[in-house]
């Protein structure tokens, strides 16, 4: 992930989308291919960095990777639809035509949870850009202790990727879901994430490191209860999300006290943010 | 008398609370291990009942009565986590209806033997108090952040008319 | 010409031959920006001749207010800095990144090309040179940079002038980044009536030297440049101390201060646009009338601006208060940790140029008193 030699922020290369998946209403993964094959060798992603998509015309929009296949050169971007850009993207669909820059920002830092019991909490769509740890996590299954997904939703239809989770369960997994209201028929958890967060067990502090990624009052609160439960602000790590405009650190936007959201984050280690989290409007 | 796993269980869950071990002893007294079985009731909404739960092992989802949506699910408790305060209070009939999911382990606290120790020893009621309230905070907590309803913005939506902002998403 | 070995530095430049200066560098095909005056201030343009420049103009800047006032003894470089910094010409006002156009074959993307022009700016100041060391460190990065602000900086040429005198808006001195230019240029010149003494401060600087109407500088030359570089330094009467700036910063964060000057300040983003470090910009799209050809735009943009702070449907910073503490607690706190510098080099432009006169020494020194219980 790590570049020695400065570049140009502003080079894209040319894309195209090759499919498209309904994941639910106004939530849609983009399955991306690079025009140039020369480039795709050197495009190298970790999982937690975000590509900056532009539509011509439109605009650009930070949007994290949720996965890639490398057999058929494609990344995939999971984003639910709200500006522009998102907007424009999910009327064009297939063959939509785009540049890419990036890939930016640091990523999840799964060398820092080896050897230990990582846990991966979710809100919402924030599953997207923790998808490519958890299978990252799973491709190198041995080299962790206990893998846990808890995984929050508005309701039982706005579950992310739940046709993986099979898979995901059989390959060491566990995955813990919840809903903030059920609809009929629901048969699972309902509350607030962080209530999973409070009862997992078992539960080592000592050894657990904590990936979350959801929106920041859940992120906020899911801290809380992780510091509660004995686990140094060290060992948890967040996913923050800012306006982005250069995605490289020049334009300011994405500022939260002295970070750059798009260059020392997406995912800020929570010790170092906690403070700023705090202060209303900053 | 007094079944040394309940005084256990209790020590657990009364952990953070800070109950004295005296007013475990008093509590214990009033409580037993219960097993039930999926589906099976804990007190139905409307009822007015002398029994509150604490879930040991397990999940007790709690549900309100919404028509015309029916019976509809509005939290699940899981283990330390207390089931029904009105007894406690004193305070009438059920709000909800609790039911077990799946296979559930409670300690059952008989809540008219409870107040009775609660109004003769001031100190032991003011531990339990302190410690029902910090549950009810709790849950206090938990409800307002489903409140704020923070996935709002993803939920699905009919289209509306257009209202381009023209700003990255 | 017969090649010499270059003269040694200072010099003296008499100063009826400071039109020679002018012409070396345009004959090395310098573009030639220096101040003038134009709408009733002392601005940056483009010069080739000295009788451009603002001799006998001199500036009196308060909080909010600016006046140009015709003192006959004054000489080119008596002023002290305008609304103008340099900035606008390493980091534009407006810059195209890139362009997109549509073709049979669909969409082609193009980096935008660099126009290959060089600047020699002339009179800049010491707190500019700083300005300029702080915008460095943020387009020059190690993992990226900007390419346009590389490309033109690499190429720029400074000609520095040591200030004789200040604004009771300056205080460069208790910011450590002047009025004595130390480093950073190519040329700096301190001017006496009789001309200027000029010292070099790089090859280039040397080689423009060598080519220049030089006398040897005296005893009293160099005298008389000290005496009036150091009128600059007592003529100050602003501070803001440095120690402990950044940890004040960021302990204030709910200080009543800023509900404070929040019922002043106008959000107008005056400041951050005469402001020499301020960076901020944004991005968009401008197409053309069939939508077959489409610039990628980066314009200036300022933290006071409403939607900065825009995301997903709400504005982050959606008060005055909020805002204004950003601008403030970035430039003096938060600055540190993302460039190991102060974001404020003390020219006092924001104080000068604010509509309301809000003096951003007068806030710290409020912020530094401990909030009422």
């Amino acid at each position: 992930m790590s570049t020695v030699v400065a570049r140009n922020p502003w080079l894209a290369h040319r894309a195209t989308v090759e499919s498209v998946c309904a994941e639910y209403y106004g939530v849609n993964t983009y399955f991306l291919r690079i025009d140039d094959d020369s480039a795709i060798g050197a495009y190298q992603c970790a999982p937690g960095q975000f590509n900056m998509l532009y539509l011509p015309g439109v605009g650009e929009a930070a949007i994290s990777v949720s996965g890639w296949d490398h057999r058929r050169a494609q990344w995939l971007h999971t984003v639910r639809t709200a500006g522009a850009v998102t907007r424009t993207l999910e009327q064009l669909g297939v063959g939509a035509p785009l540049a890419v820059r990036g890939p930016f920002g640091r990523g999840w830092p799964l060398d820092e949870a080896t050897g230990r019991d990582l846990v991966f909490v979710a809100g919402g769509i924030g599953l997207a850009p923790l998808r490519p740890a958890i299978v990252e996590a799973l491709a190198r299954r041995d080299q962790f202790g206990g893998l846990t997904l808890i995984y929050g939703a508005r309701t039982p239809d706005t579950l992310l990727y739940e046709r993986e989770f099979a898979a995901w369960e059989h390959q060491g997994l566990k995955i813990q879901t919840i809903v903030d209201r059920a609809t009929r028929g629901w048969l699972g958890n309902v509350g607030v994430v962080t209530l999973l967060v409070d009862r997992l067990r078992p539960f080592h502090a000592e050894r657990t490191v904590l990936f979350a990624c959801g929106p920041e009052v859940m992120m906020r609160f899911v801290a809380k209860s992780v510091l509660a439960r004995g686990v140094p602000a060290s060992r948890l790590w967040l996913a923050m999300e800012r306006n982005m405009h250069c995605a490289a650190g020049f334009c300011g936007h994405c500022q939260l006290g002295p970070a750059f959201i798009c260059k020392d984050g997406p995912v800020l280690r929570y010790d170092a943010i906690a403070p700023y989290l705090e202060v209303d409007a900053l | 008398m007094i079944d040394p796993e309940v005084i256990d269980a209790l020590r657990e869950l009364a952990h953070a609370a800070h109950v004295s071990e005296s007013t475990l002893v008093r509590v214990a007294e009033t409580c037993r291990q219960v097993t039930l079985t999926d589906g099976a009731v804990l007190f139905r909404e409307g009822e007015v009942t002398s029994r509150a739960y604490f879930v040991r092992e397990g999940s007790v989802a709690l549900q309100i009565n919404a028509p015309p949506h029916g019976a509809t699910r509005l939290l699940t408790l899981g283990p330390g986590e207390l089931v029904g305060w009105s007894p406690f209070l004193g305070a009438g009939a059920m709000t909800a209806t609790a039911a077990a999911v799946g296979d559930v382990t409670l300690l059952e606290v008989d809540a008219v033997a409870l107040r009775v120790l609660l109004e003769s020893e001031p100190r032991a009621g003011y531990e339990i108090m302190r410690w029902v309230a910090s549950a009810l905070a709790k849950r206090l907590i938990a409800t307002r952040l489903q409140l704020l309803d923070i996935y709002h913005d993803e939920a699905p939506r009919i289209p509306e008319a257009r209202n381009d902002a023209g700003s990255a998403s | 010409m017969t090649p010499e070995a270059p003269p040694e530095s200072p010099r003296l430049l008499p100063a009826e031959h400071l039109q020679r200066l002018l012409d070396e560098l345009l004959a090395r095909g310098y573009t030639v920006i220096g101040p003038t005056v134009s709408q009733e201030a002392i601005v940056y343009d483009r010069i080739t001749s000295v009788a451009a420049l603002p001799r006998g103009w001199v500036d009196a800047q308060e909080p909010g207010k600016y006046r140009l006032e015709a003192k006959p003894d004054a000489g080119y470089f008596t002023h002290v800095v305008g609304p103008h910094s340099w900035k606008q010409y390493l980091f534009p006002p407006r810059a195209v990144l890139g362009t997109s156009d549509r073709t049979a074959d669909g969409w082609t993307f193009q980096a935008a090309e660099d126009d290959g022009v060089a600047y020699a700016f002339l009179g800049v100041r010491a707190c500019e040179l700083a300005a300029i060391d702080v915008q460095d460190r943020v387009f020059l990065q190690p993992r990226y940079i900007d390419p346009m602000y590389a490309a033109r900086r690499s190429r720029a040429l400074f000609i520095a002038v040591n200030c004789t005198r200040a604004a009771s808006t300056c205080f460069c001195v208790s910011m450590r980044t002047g009025p004595h230019c130390e480093t950073g240029f190519d040329l700096a010149l301190t001017e006496l009536p009789r001309g200027f003494v000029i010292e070099t401060g790089s090859e280039r600087g040397a080689e423009i030297l060598a080519s220049l109407p030089t006398r040897e500088v005296t005893e009293a030359d160099l005298r008389d440049a000290e005496e009036r570089r150091q009128l600059a330094v007592v003529q100050q009467t602003r501070s803001l101390p440095l120690d402990e700036l950044h940890g004040l910063m960021l302990s204030r964060l709910q200080h009543p201060r800023w509900d404070e000057v929040s019922e002043r300040c106008l959000s107008c983003t005056n400041c951050t646009q005469v402001c020499p470090t301020c960076f901020c910009s944004s991005v968009r799209d401008v197409t053309d009338l069939d939508g077959e050809h489409v610039e990628r735009e980066r314009s200036w943009d300022s933290c006071f601006n409403f939607d900065f702070s825009y995301m997903n449907g709400g504005v982050v910073r959606n008060t005055v208060r909020a805002r204004y503490r950003q601008w403030l607690t970035h430039k003096l706190g938060t600055w540190f940790d993302q460039f190991d510098i102060c974001g404020c080099v003390g020219c006092g432009r924001c104080v000068t140029w604010c509509p309301v006169g809000i003096d951003l020494t007068e806030e710290v020194a409020a912020l530094r008193m401990e909030a009422p219980p």
